[in-house]
């Protein structure tokens, strides 16, 4: 049985050859995967142990990883793929108490209404919440998101809109509910004092 | 605020949360890829040195490989018999001049010289040879006792191992009886050789033999360890898919515990395979594939075909973290099959039970070796990452 693919992470052979220094490239990427892994995650700790991952990945095939247009997408499909998965993300978590164990700086805490938003984006199905996390974290076009999700770029709306929708109607019960608990007891409706 | 600029709000504060690269992270990142390329190229040099040796000594490939990548990954395994006091010899064992059998044509100052070259020991206390075999026991300098294995060739004596537990698990029990010298060193076993598989139960065509023992591994917690039955069937045709079934779950079998797909729903997807034979490369047929699936399901695994012109170890493909490549790796298609036998490699990786990113199984090999009772089924995974 053949999988077609209509996008994949490959190598150009128009692409004039510009060289890429591991180093070089770890420094550009590495702020944006790990906070593609944490909206992924919802750790900063775990998020970085899986930045880290992907770029072994990388470095480990950098001969390869570093003639494709874009080396960076392949990364992050190594790092949002390790993010959804159980195994990757325990032995990740296990890494990450190490390395947190070993510094003593302070992670900034998430805004509250941003972490109950990443929360409910965890919550969808791993595609549609890879797709928001690539769309709204990275401001990424379709075209690169459908590649690096290898899937078309019609599945990648298809998943972004229902990820959408149901964060939508979400969102909605939650202000409803809070909306009820603003109005004092006595005035909600179907209370007689 | 609508949902939209909500989500781009929230991803914007969680990219300028996001720390920056720093040089220790560069480091980690680098000293990680570092010892994760020695560990396979440690693997491969294992191989490699052993296997010239048996090759050269007239031994086929897959006769002796199957374990070698064991002997890589037990490189914590101590390869010296404690000092200072001499190990007792077996009774009856004359300790200056142990000789069970012939050595045609190497000189014990061969061995010497060997050694010397190694840098390995002063001394040499003790040596046995046997049917261009040889294992000798040396003095530490810093204390301690060293046994190591050679192999005749050319005259002279090339060192093969210092691991006795690797020299019993990767080279021959029949023609070289390699456990035999070892034991007539007075050197303890590390391991107990495996017993000839014809033994080690009834025939059966599950993944492991009637009465549950698994001969030939290592323990179940060696994620490396063949499994091994034996299939009926004429071994003087091609393997019935029965085997190739059989094999299949015993690499199931074989695999890792923490590796091994447990969840309902989880997936295994069998490279589309091929059949080595010495001259040819052909893919699974129908059947072999059905027999494949049977076993594999038996196991409460849903089976996927993949296909096999997609590049191995890139995500980019989506389907199999491995050696999807023929001749990437010591296990190549240039390597001979067992005497009759077939060597179906590269066929069996494990998904991730919720992505289609995989795990493990890089290098499964099936190993299919007529027997007197059949076809003798081995499997086992070269490397687990």
């Amino acid at each position: 049985m053949t999988r077609s693919r209509p996008s994949r992470l490959e190598p150009s052979a128009s692409t004039t050859p510009v060289p890429l220094t591991f180093d070089a490239f770890y420094r550009a990427e590495y702020r944006r995967v790990v906070a593609i892994a944490q909206s992924l995650t919802g750790d900063r700790a775990v998020a970085e142990e899986l930045a880290q991952e992907g770029f072994v990945a990388a470095h480990r095939r950098w001969g390869r990883v570093s003639g494709y247009d874009r080396p960076g997408d392949w990364v992050r499909r190594v790092v949002i793929n390790r993010a959804i998965s159980v195994h990757r993300r325990r032995d990740a978590e296990r890494r990450a108490l190490v390395r947190v164990g070993r510094r003593d700086d302070a992670v900034p805490a998430v805004p509250d209404e941003d972490a109950w938003l990443w929360d409910q984006v965890r919550s969808l199905p791993p595609r549609q919440a890879q797709a928001i996390a690539l769309v709204y974290v990275e401001d990424l076009p379709l075209e690169r998101v459908a590649t690096i999700l290898g899937c078309a770029e019609t599945t990648v709306k298809t998943h972004l809109k229902r990820g959408r929708d149901t964060l939508a109607v979400r969102i909605r019960e939650r202000e409803a509910a809070e909306q009820v608990d603003d109005v004092p007891p006595s005035e909600r409706p179907g209370v007689r004092t | 605020m609508n949902l939209d600029d909500r989500l781009r709000s929230a991803g914007s504060r969680l990219g300028d949360q996001a720390p920056g690269p720093t040089a220790e992270g560069l480091e980690d990142v680098v000293r990680r890829a570092e010892a994760s390329r020695r560990r396979r190229v440690a693997a491969t040099s294992i191989a490699a040195s052993v296997l010239a040796v048996a090759l050269a000594f007239g031994l086929t490939r897959a006769a002796v490989d199957h374990r070698i990548d064991v002997a890589a990954e037990g490189g914590g395994r101590s390869v010296t018999t404690p000092g200072p006091s001499r190990p007792d010899l077996p009774p009856g064992t004359d300790p200056d001049t142990t000789t069970p059998g012939t050595h045609a044509a190497c000189e014990i100052e061969d061995l010497r010289v060997r050694l010397a070259g190694l840098d390995r020991s002063t001394a040499i206390d003790r040596y046995a040879c046997r049917d261009g075999w040889a294992t000798t026991l040396a003095r530490l300098g810093g204390g301690g006792w060293e046994i190591s294995l050679f192999v005749e060739q050319n005259g002279t004596w090339a060192f093969v191992t210092d691991d006795p537990a690797a020299a019993i698990d990767t080279l021959p029990q029949g023609p070289a009886p390699v456990a035999d010298l070892f034991v007539a060193m007075g050197v303890p076993l590390p391991t107990t050789p495996a017993p000839p598989a014809e033994t080690a139960g009834p025939p059966t065509t599950e993944g492991t033999p009637a009465g549950g023992e698994r001969p030939g591994v290592a323990g179940d917690d060696d994620p490396a360890a063949p499994a091994v039955t034996i299939v009926d069937g004429d071994p003087t045709t091609d393997p019935p898919p029965e085997a190739i079934g059989a094999a299949a779950g015993a690499l199931i079998d074989a695999v890792d515990p923490v590796n091994r797909p447990t969840e309902v729903g989880d997936r295994i997807v069998v490279q589309d395979g091929f059949f080595l034979t010495r001259s040819t490369v052909r893919r699974f047929t129908d059947a072999e594939r059905d027999a494949l699936s049977r076993a594999l399901t038996d196991r409460g695994l849903q089976v996927t075909f993949a296909d096999p012109t997609l590049p191995d170890d890139d995500p980019a493909s989506g389907l199999v973290l491995g050696s999807a490549a023929l001749g990437s790796d010591p296990w190549s298609a240039t390597g001979a099959p067992p005497p009759g036998g077939y060597v179906v490699r590269g066929e069996l990786s494990y998904p991730d039970p919720d992505g289609d990113h995989f795990f493990g199984g890089q290098g499964s090999v099936v190993r299919l070796t007529p027997s007197p009772t059949g076809w003798l089924a081995e499997a086992q995974l070269a490397w687990i990452t």
